[in-house]
């Protein structure tokens, strides 16, 4: 199980973001808000803006017009955010051990949370093995760990499932679970994922970088835009 | 802030010594480079000696920028930056302990290359000479603040294995000038003719780690 | 902007008239310099050449402090421009140095300090300006060209300090500089108004180099306008 997080009223709010690259737009007016024990997923197409969004409210991407902003939170303005992009953020010379124990040793939380978490969704086997020897789908199972691993309070995450087989799949979306009623904050990003649609709160459905329909019960007439 | 600056050190050297990549290639092109150099302009002994210390910092200088660069695109390469960044709690921690990784493997470096120009030049050297020790130090942190300064702010680049010489071999121009003069006065004795140049590889040192430090937050390149 | 409008343009003009002024009574009005002769001429354009390379870059400095303060992109556009003309301003004042050098010492490089300094700043400015053409997006361009602006800058002092001990080993500087006090009232005159027409010429390539960096941040801003 995980540990209950201290409820601090931490909220989202993105405030008609745009960004650019170069002359190409990437994300065109965005407005949403969030807030802590929510689930929140944005669908769409390859190259709709998913991943720029989710780098967007990370912190990791500055917009180039509006502003992302948090309230409440452990630190002002500033929460414990987690991010597992495309890219598993993992360094081959190093093992999956000993990247839970860095995460945890910069987050100050307990290496062990790490440990279980890797045990739990089927990479505890892989624990000493180096990061560029492990398959795509062992680096994401180590990934998600690190990402727990860190006691975030925010889990932004770019195609959870993908990589994983369905055993993976079914450990990490219970873990989700548990995260939201420990009250952490999760955005995702996937194309139409009917498992993740299922537990989301708030679906977004991002058409060239802009929203094109805002959903906030699961399930609920996204059907009608087929986007995956 | 001083724990996590040591994790994060350690975590780059640990990478380096699974695969000494990085600092067996410097070493390498700078011991060749030594060779070479005595085939081009030897075998007068003395006009070797004369250019030795200028000759094996230059190799430093390149092997700071090679060895810097590789040190930041492995954190670039699979996005692991970007995990550092929303990590770590002072994320001047990350540019503290890229700065003291890089000097430990520049300390290394130019060790190996000074005494390996000892030896090949037959250069009998004072016991004063024991200084280049805390010399090629204070040297190798300041060439790493330096190159730490820049290669952070540059961020991933197709064009940068170029761009990086040409940007940094100027603005390290004093720490090779400083770092080559106090070599040659050590190795000849003159304890008094160095001292000037320690100050100034100090003062190269501080004026990057503490403007580096100042602007990291908000010069970091993320992608 | 029309044909017209280009020729009636009174800051360029002004700049124009006072560098060609400057020029014409340094060549032909002021004496020639009692020890140096018709060479200390040069002068003229040598000295506030180099004024104007590190006024610049001063410029390019504080620019680049205040866009990572505030995240002013004006403020960018300055650090930008101003680094831009003052390259070219630099590259004068070598080549002018150089000259004189060969007049004087008889040699066209003698890595006189000064000069030397001036050379560095040459190439890490260059470098400024290789590093920001290398970087697409906009605000990493901006961030990446600050800590450079910031740092080159702040280098300078301990460039020529060091430049200046490292020529000392060698011989000691006893040249006869450039500005020295034994220049006459005239000749000193004529230096400080070519000092004041080279900062019109600066000051107005400037402002040209300033609006077509706004022309281009415009241009990005223009697909942001809610249509």
């Amino acid at each position: 199980m995980l540990r209950d997080l201290p409820r601090t009223h931490l909220r989202l709010e993105v405030r008609h973001v745009s960004k650019l690259f170069g002359t190409t737009v990437a994300l065109w007016q965005l407005d949403f808000s969030a807030s802590e024990g929510q689930f929140v997923l944005a669908i769409g197409a390859n190259g709709s803006g998913k991943s720029t969004f989710l780098r967007v409210v990370a912190g990791l991407t500055s917009p180039t017009a509006g502003a992302v902003r948090w309230t409440g939170g452990s630190a002002p303005g500033r929460p414990r955010i987690a991010h597992v992009g495309h890219a598993s953020g993992l360094y081959d010379g190093l093992t999956p051990f000993e990247h839970l124990m860095l995460a945890a040793r910069l987050a100050h939380t307990d290496p062990m949370g790490g440990l279980a978490v890797l045990e739990r969704i089927g990479a505890g086997s892989v624990a000493g093995v180096s990061c560029g020897r492990l398959s795509a789908g062992m680096r994401r199972r180590v990934a998600l760990a690190r990402a727990f691993a860190s006691g975030p309070e925010v889990l932004v995450l770019d195609e959870p499932l993908g990589a994983l087989d369905d055993a993976g799949a079914a450990a990490v979306l219970e873990l989700f679970g548990e995260a939201i009623r420990a009250g952490c904050l999760i955005i995702a990003a996937a194309p139409s994922d009917a498992r993740l649609r299922a537990i989301a709160d708030q679906t977004l459905a991002l058409v060239d970088g802009r929203v094109l329909r805002s959903v906030t019960s699961p399930s609920d007439g996204i059907e009608a835009i087929d986007v995956g | 802030m001083l724990g996590d600056v040591a994790a994060l050190a350690m975590k780059d050297v640990r990478i380096e010594l699974r695969s000494p990549a990085s600092v067996a290639g410097a070493l390498t092109l700078g011991l060749v480079g030594l060779v070479v150099t005595g085939l081009a302009a030897g075998p007068d002994t003395a006009r070797l000696r004369a250019i030795a210390p200028g000759l094996a910092w230059l190799s430093i200088v390149y092997a700071a920028i090679t060895v810097g660069e590789r040190l930041d695109r492995i954190d670039r390469s699979d996005d692991a930056f970007a995990v550092l960044w929303l990590s770590v709690r002072d994320r001047r921690a990350i540019f503290a302990g890229k700065i003291m990784a890089l000097t430990l493997m520049l300390w290394t470096i130019s060790l190996a290359l000074l005494g390996t120009a000892v030896v090949l030049l037959n250069i009998d050297p004072s016991p004063v000479a024991v200084a280049l020790i805390p010399l090629a130090l204070i040297a190798s942190i300041a060439l790493a603040a330096g190159v730490v300064v820049v290669t952070s702010t540059v961020g991933g680049n197709s064009q940068r294995v170029l761009l990086l010489p040409v940007a940094l071999l100027p603005l390290l121009a004093p720490t090779l000038l400083a770092a080559s003069q106090a070599t040659g006065a050590l190795v000849a004795g003159t304890v008094d003719a160095s001292l000037p140049w320690f100050g100034l590889l100090a003062a190269q040192a501080a004026l990057f780690g503490g403007l580096g430090l100042l602007t990291y937050e908000h010069g970091a390149a993320l992608e | 902007m029309t044909m017209r409008q280009r020729l009636i343009d009174p800051p360029a003009w002004t700049a124009l008239i006072a560098v060609v002024a400057v020029v014409v009574v340094g060549l032909f009005v002021v004496p020639a310099d009692r020890l140096q002769g018709q060479v200390q001429r040069i002068m003229y354009v040598h000295v506030p050449s180099a004024w104007i390379a590190y006024l610049a870059f001063f410029i390019t400095f504080a620019a680049s402090v205040r866009y990572l303060w505030r995240r002013d992109l004006a403020a960018d556009r300055l650090a930008a421009s101003s680094a831009e003309v003052g390259l070219v301003f630099t590259a004068v004042a070598i080549v002018t140095g150089s000259i004189w050098g060969k007049a004087t010492w008889g040699v066209w490089w003698d890595w006189d300090p000064r000069l030397t300094t001036t050379a560095l700043l040459l190439v890490i400015y260059a470098g400024y300006i290789l590093i920001r053409g290398s970087i697409v997006d906009r605000d990493r361009r901006a961030r990446a060209g600050a800590v450079i602006g910031i740092v080159g800058f702040a280098n300078v002092p301990i460039v020529h300090f060091s430049v200046t001990w490292w020529r000392s080993l060698h011989q000691p500087p006893t040249i006869v500089r450039p500005g020295d006090p034994t220049i006459d009232h005239m000749l000193l005159g004529e230096l400080l108004a070519s000092v004041l027409a080279f900062s019109l010429l600066f000051l107005y390539l400037l402002n040209r180099r300033l609006e077509l960096e706004r022309a281009r941040d415009e241009a990005e801003q223009a697909l942001l306008m809610p249509s």
